[in-house]
């Protein structure tokens, strides 16, 4: 059983380009890129655009990195002294190209953390904005945002999603109409199936750091879910305890 | 102050020594049943104004209502088997229903106020439609509000059954066609699944959730 500074947190962003993403000391992943403006790492996920620059974080010690993009035959290689790259304008990334990505300090190559993102696809995109131009009819804001979070989860958004269900969970009860105990439950079951899903989709394309990770992530939102559920508090009234224990800020990761 | 009885036999209001305690002056009795109440008051009328603002007047006029009138409740009603037949939530949903009532009928003296939470009309009718498991109390004035009570625990109990269905598949299925209204066959062309595989999902779901709310229903639960 791990403690909730092992697992990683996302603070929930507060202005569209000065986002933060924490994640505690001792996960192990490290120089993972963030795109601008989300906070999510790129592990493994689709991006609704391509960002300007990524960013990760600093390691104390790197005097600087190398950072390799590959895509479609494509590859552009970065070396920083600080902990970000800007994105060649000359880069095509077409929809739906994984984009595989491997950050390393240029001193430690063996430290190497690597990932894919992919841009949606048309179809897809198409997909999603029918399906989420139908959840405008969900009334309750709640179940509106779960809902939504599946839908983003299902066309490979799983950072996104999983934004989503984190700033639900950051709200507590936003409504009204339900306690907070049920919502975070089901926010918590809901980021269990995101995870499973990418992992489904994942395949081979996991990496080792995108395996801790997502392992770290699951087991965060099995123990919530669990203490959501645990009698200690009342049949029905685990609520105050199960927000307390949202994992706490780790330290930060990068700042866009 | 109309009250409106509900019989609940070999049941005694568990609320009923606090009530009796703050018509004797104790004082924190009437702190407590507000510690109790407010919360589920200011659901109730959250849902019917989708108002922060209207639903936290409507939870204060209620309570200063109801201790305005606690003098006048008593347990007379009690049953030849010792329960109470006018429960005191009862008692204080009816306070709260007509204070629905007055506020909706300043409302439509004053149309200029705000009518949703989101600012689009027939959004109540959408929900009762949109979501038949997980409408919860939609209807709020229309109802008995003793009902409504056990109804946002009921919505409660949707949200945790919901979230304690184990198969991924099922999960997805149901959120999609019960929660967010989506037909069979939106659902099925959605996930990429047959719609043979998505009526059965959602009949293991269905099966699931019963159990689940069957579980935390507060009306099955001892109080």
């Amino acid at each position: 059983m791990h403690s909730a500074n092992d697992v990683p947190t996302v603070r929930p962003q507060r202005r569209l380009h000065s986002v933060r993403c924490d994640i505690p000391d001792r996960c192990d992943v490290r120089f993972t890129p963030v795109a601008t403006p989300k906070t999510r790492p790129l592990l493994y996920t689709a991006l609704l655009r391509l960002p300007d620059r990524i960013d990760w974080l600093d390691a104390p010690v790197a005097p600087g990195y190398v950072a390799d993009l590959r895509v479609a035959g494509a590859r552009a290689v970065g070396r920083s002294d600080e902990a970000a790259m800007r994105i060649p304008p000359g880069l095509r990334v077409p929809a739906g190209e994984a984009v595989r990505w491997s950050i390393a300090p240029r001193d430690a190559p063996s430290l190497r953390v690597s990932g894919v993102f992919r841009l949606v696809s048309a179809p897809e995109r198409d997909r999603l904005d029918r399906a989420l131009a139908r959840l405008e009819d969900v009334a309750d804001p709640e179940y509106r945002a779960v809902v939504s979070a599946i839908v983003q989860a299902q066309v490979g958004l799983y950072q996104d999603a999983l934004g989503i269900l984190d700033n639900l969970l950051a709200r507590g009860g936003i409504c009204g109409k339900l306690s907070p105990g049920p919502v975070a439950m089901l926010a918590h079951r809901a980021g269990l199936w995101v995870l499973r899903s990418m992992k489904a989709a994942a395949g081979a394309d996991l990496s080792p750091s995108a395996r801790k990770w997502m392992e770290l992530r699951s087991a965060y939102h099995a123990d919530a879910m669990a203490a959501v559920r645990a009698p200690e508090s009342g049949r029905l009234g685990a609520e105050p305890i199960a927000l307390s224990r949202l994992p706490s800020v780790g330290r930060s990761m990068c700042v866009l | 102050m109309a009250v409106v009885s509900r019989t609940r036999p070999g049941r005694p209001d568990p609320d009923l020594p606090l009530v009796l305690g703050h018509q004797a002056g104790a004082a924190d009795a009437f702190t407590r049943l507000w510690r109790k109440y407010e919360p589920r008051l200011r659901r109730y009328f959250l849902q019917a104004t989708r108002s922060d603002a209207d639903a936290d007047d409507l939870a204060s006029d209620t309570f200063l209502a109801a201790l305005r009138s606690m003098p006048r409740f008593s347990a007379d009603g009690a049953g030849p088997d010792g329960g109470n037949a006018a429960l005191f939530s009862t008692y204080l949903y009816a306070i709260a229903r007509n204070q629905l009532s007055l506020w909706r009928r300043r409302r439509r003296r004053h149309p200029e106020m705000p009518l949703s939470l989101s600012g689009r009309e027939g959004e109540d009718d959408l929900e009762a439609e949109v979501r038949p498991l997980a409408s919860g109390v939609s209807d709020a004035e229309l109802r008995d509000p003793s009902e409504l009570l056990l109804e946002a625990e009921r919505g409660d109990a949707i949200c945790r059954a919901l979230a304690s269905l184990d198969s991924d598949a099922q999960f997805c299925a149901v959120l999609l066609h019960y929660v967010a209204g989506w037909t069979h066959e939106d659902v099925g062309q959605f996930l990429g699944a047959r719609k043979e595989s998505v009526n059965s999902r959602l009949q293991d779901g269905r099966r699931s959730l019963r159990r689940g709310i069957e579980t935390f229903d507060p009306r099955a639960a001892p109080t």
